[in-house]
């Protein structure tokens, strides 16, 4: 019944106490945004934490929500402002703390670093992982404002307008804080063209 | 999302390679562990219960919950109070004349029957008893209060001594003793039997002469009561609506139609016409079954009425 409303009207209902309407945005977007979190913040139990908060948020501010508002703006303005505290904290505890493990966006290891040169052409899924695991650590050497707006566009095909919306900066501001991103990627992962290349 | 939106030139194609990796890690997206699912739809369901609006109340439930707050309340019992009270004072004055005149037509009875120009039975089978039976009845029942006879003069209103009694009984002259002073103060214009113009029995006469001197003794005799006319303004004050019909009618009493009916059997005989019509209106006004089975059926009866 629920399933081809759209979010708005669906948060519209459940703002009249419709509980199911809660229930299919939950499953609609749970995913993608626990999965924006993950690749914000790197660590996963980080990120249930921080997906459980944001839906909690979505719950205690539902009678605010206004219907004219986009939903997924709102849903990851909320994620997006708990991510950025998050890493706030984190940075602030690490200064603090010489004893904290330390994050993926800070190592200086390459790829050559975990994986065998002569594995890579062989094996597809291994090549695959590899990739991932170095793209993830690019994402991570990103800027907390070029991360997300990497994140929001090439993950959530959120338009530079809504990602503008999200971040609370001007929609030129979004565009140049990609294009250093994707600048920034390129450079970082120029090493790796080949693997690259031999991805599926 | 398209490549022109980006608008990054020439470095397409190594952008184009470099999505295809995190277009493989789109697919790659891990599902959210469950934990904290449970807690997180409980609180969706108890804010919506919050947001839940009220079911919408009819007009009558609204009506009754506006009844319901305490200074309606208490507006209401208020009222209540008020209008059981006014009720009651309303009802009281009206009990007072209604149980008045039941008392003067209860003696009106008894002197209806002395003042009956005609005996109800014939002489020779004891008619001077008969006639003086409701006197003594009415002796008996009337207050030691003096009444004032009304001077009616006029025979064409038909109200036969209906305020003659009660009289006291104890004060009361012997019959005939003061006779000649009651004819000489005129007070033949208040004899009953005059009004139905007959001339009333001697005891009836006695009767009256005794009533007479009997308000007049009582007047005469205590110093710091009204005199007789004040008397008599005060009474006719208070039952001023007080007329047979009226009577009869308020209090509901038939028990006096068989007596009309026979006065007015009387009245036809001795062909007195206007007496007649006044009684039989009188039985029409308190019984019209009767009026039409004994006074409608009676050819004298009809034939006066006719006239």
């Amino acid at each position: 019944m629920f399933n081809e409303t759209a979010d708005e009207d669906l948060m519209v209902m459940y703002q009249k106490g419709e509980v199911r309407a809660f229930e299919v945005l939950l499953s609609r977007h749970r995913k993608p945004v626990y999965n924006f979190i993950l690749r914000f913040v790197g660590d996963k139990e980080t990120a249930e934490d921080l997906l459980q908060e944001a839906f909690m948020r979505v719950i205690k501010g539902a009678e605010a929500y206004k219907r004219q508002a986009k939903f997924t703006t709102w849903l990851y303005t909320i994620a997006r402002n708990l991510c950025v505290d998050q890493t706030r904290r984190r940075k602030h505890r690490k200064h603090a703390s010489l004893d904290a493990p330390m994050d993926a966006s800070e190592e200086s290891g390459t790829l050559l670093d975990v994986l065998p040169g002569n594995e890579m052409a062989s094996d597809r899924k291994s090549v695959n992982k590899q990739l991932h695991e170095t793209m993830q650590r690019a994402i991570g050497a990103l800027s907390d404002e070029q991360r997300e707006v990497f994140l929001m566009r090439e993950f959530l095909d959120m338009p530079f307008k809504q990602i503008a919306d999200v971040v609370g900066v001007p929609e030129n501001t979004v565009k140049s804080r990609m294009r250093y991103a994707l600048e920034k990627l390129r450079l970082e992962l120029d090493e790796y063209k080949d693997l690259a290349k031999a991805a599926p | 999302m398209s490549a022109s939106d980006d608008d990054f030139g020439g470095e397409e194609d190594q952008l184009k390679r470099l999505r295809s990796v995190w277009v493989s890690m789109r697919e790659a997206d891990e599902d959210p562990p469950d934990r904290g699912l449970d807690a997180l739809m409980a609180a969706a369901r108890s804010k919506a219960a919050d947001m839940a609006p009220a079911p919408r109340e009819g007009f009558w439930t609204k009506v009754l919950a506006v009844f319901r707050r305490p200074p309606v309340l208490a507006l209401a019992s208020v009222t209540v109070l008020l209008g059981g009270a006014l009720f009651i004072a309303q009802r009281r004055d009206r009990m007072q004349p209604e149980q008045a005149p039941a008392l003067i037509e209860a003696s009106r009875d008894g002197a209806g029957s002395a003042a009956s120009p005609v005996p109800e039975a014939p002489p020779a089978s004891g008619g001077a008893p008969s006639a003086a039976g409701p006197v003594e009845a009415n002796r008996e029942a009337s207050s030691s209060a003096p009444v004032v006879v009304p001077r009616d003069p006029s025979p064409s209103r038909a109200r036969p001594s209906v305020r003659r009694s009660p009289i006291v009984e104890n004060e009361t002259p012997a019959a005939g003793e003061d006779a000649d002073g009651y004819q000489a103060k005129g007070a033949a214009a208040a004899d009953p039997a005059a009004a139905f113009g007959v001339g009333a029995s001697d005891d009836l006469k006695q009767d009256e002469a005794a009533s007479e001197q009997t308000t007049r003794t009582a007047t005469t005799k205590t110093p710091g009561v009204p005199s007789e006319p004040a008397a008599a303004t005060d009474t006719r004050g208070r039952f001023e609506d007080a007329t047979p019909d009226a009577v009869a009618a308020r209090s509901g009493t038939t028990s006096l139609v068989p007596q009309l009916v026979k006065q007015c059997e009387s009245a036809a005989a001795r062909n007195d016409c206007p007496a007649v019509r006044a009684l039989a209106k009188r039985i029409q006004a308190a019984d019209a079954g009767a009026y039409k089975q004994r006074v409608a059926a009676n050819a004298a009866i009809a034939r006066c009425l006719t006239e």
